[in-house]
């Protein structure tokens, strides 16, 4: 799996983790569309932070430098675990992981080789949080047929399930209520995550309740919650896996 | 005998005190929860003292890189001394527990005080996290503004950017400058919560 470390700014030596990019293919053609996956390895004791951060911490960013005529159609992020502390909850991560990147090339490779760049931006976090970034790049070579590197679907793994369908939920009482359908009900072990910030009570226990024939998720809302939108996107996580979903507010 | 001196007084002036339990009890548009905090200094001051000012709270732990990014570049200075003008009162309060980041003694925080040339009217010191709890702070900074009839009419972020680069100051959205300005002209708050961010704050 073709693989490229970067260069640690101002020769820093990182203490809370460290980041490489890795790519699906070690060689693209015109009009591909593949996979970069921006590893991150926090280190021993320490996390940094899914999209949503929960009560405190920085979600990860990375700003790509792209070629001419490639763009990124796609986002992925692994599936989060949550942190519980001091009646607080954050999620992240305190293993390896991936934030996967789908991208497209042009209709013309006219070079042989293509170097993407990008600055990864963590917040590290144990007792502490210190910010880090790194500058990590990947060159692919370019041909008429691409070559896949076999070991990038080893990688590409911990991925929420798209489901088909949205959600309905009534917010009332600072209580948002999604009812949730037979086919994600399956377990009393979910909890659902938005990806916004600002709209749950992220330490509050989600409750699920059932009348017959139908099942609901009652999650306590943010004390000081932002204004809610009509419609959302969330992940429910249950112990084997997550479903992304989309979630409207019915008025 | 004391004792009963000092419940009878609390009874006859309504005065609250911080609940034992860690549910917090600040609401938007409700009067904010009184408590009573020592400084730095030694000085004890209740929130009620400030009733009929404005008041920011701000929770600061000067360890924190968030709250860095707005001390190192004069930011939360420049803030308070352009409000303190205008006669807002600025209360930093500190909810690191003992051992924690941020947890200093009275000269080390008069000292960095000093060094930052802050200017707050006081660095309240709530090392057993009770009136954080109370206010539901969760970030260094996270930051409450009350209107001098007491209401709470602000509580969040201090500012449209969440990053640590003191660069993007600049360009965000201040917040509290939002808040108080459109309190002080009469006109409606247009955002009333923001969600916070900072490190989580070290209770």
């Amino acid at each position: 799996m073709i693989a490229m470390s970067g260069n640690t700014f101002a020769n820093d030596k990182l203490k809370t983790a460290d980041a490489r990019v890795v790519s699906e293919y070690s060689t693209i053609s015109p009009q591909t569309e593949f996979w970069l996956a921006v590893e991150i390895s926090p280190k021993d004791k320490w996390h940094t932070y899914w999209i949503n951060p929960g009560d405190a911490g920085l979600a990860t960013s990375v700003d790509f430098s792209l070629p001419e005529g490639f763009e990124i159609i796609d986002t992925i992020w692994q599936i989060p675990i949550k942190f519980e502390f001091e009646g607080m909850a954050s999620y992240g991560y305190d293993q390896k992981h991936f934030i996967f990147y789908k991208f497209r090339s042009p209709k013309e490779l006219i070079q042989r080789k293509y170097r993407i760049k990008a600055i990864v931006n963590w917040l590290g976090c144990k007792d502490i949080c210190i910010p880090e970034k790194k500058e990590v790049e990947i060159t692919l070579k370019s041909a008429d047929k691409s070559i896949i590197n076999k070991d990038f679907n080893k990688i590409f793994k911990k991925i929420p399930n798209k489901y088909n369908g949205a959600l309905t939920a009534k917010i009332s009482n600072k209580k948002l209520t999604i009812e949730l359908p037979n086919d994600i009900a399956t377990s009393k072990d979910l909890y659902v995550l938005p990806f916004s910030e600002g709209i749950i009570d992220n330490s509050a226990t989600q409750k699920i309740t059932s009348i017959p024939g139908q099942n609901f998720i009652e999650i306590k809302l943010d004390n000081f919650h932002i204004e809610i939108p009509e419609k959302f996107q969330a992940l429910i996580i249950n112990k084997k896996d997550a479903k992304l979903v989309s979630i409207i507010i019915n008025k | 005998m004391t004792t009963m001196i000092a419940l009878a007084i609390i009874f006859a002036f309504g005065i609250a005190v911080a609940p034992a339990s860690a549910e917090s009890t600040a609401e938007l548009g409700k009067q904010a929860p009184n408590f009573t905090l020592t400084d730095s200094k030694g000085i004890t001051h209740n929130l009620s003292d400030f009733k009929g000012k404005y008041v920011v709270l701000e929770w600061i732990n000067f360890d924190c890189p968030f709250v860095k990014k707005h001390y190192d570049g004069d930011n939360m200075q420049n803030l308070l001394k352009a409000y303190r003008d205008k006669g807002v009162v600025w209360l930093s309060i500190c909810s690191s527990a003992p051992e924690k980041q941020g947890n200093f003694d009275n000269a080390e925080i008069n000292k960095r005080i000093a060094s930052l040339k802050a200017n707050m009217n006081a660095y309240l010191i709530d090392a057993d996290g009770k009136v954080g709890k109370m206010y539901g702070a969760k970030t260094t900074p996270n930051m409450y503004v009350i209107s001098p009839s007491g209401e709470l009419i602000y509580a969040g972020a201090i500012d449209s950017i969440k990053s640590t680069d003191k660069e993007d100051v600049a360009k965000a959205e201040n917040y509290i400058k939002s808040a108080l300005d459109e309190a002080m002209s009469g006109k409606a708050i247009k955002t009333k919560s923001t969600q916070p961010y900072g490190c989580s704050v070290k209770y």
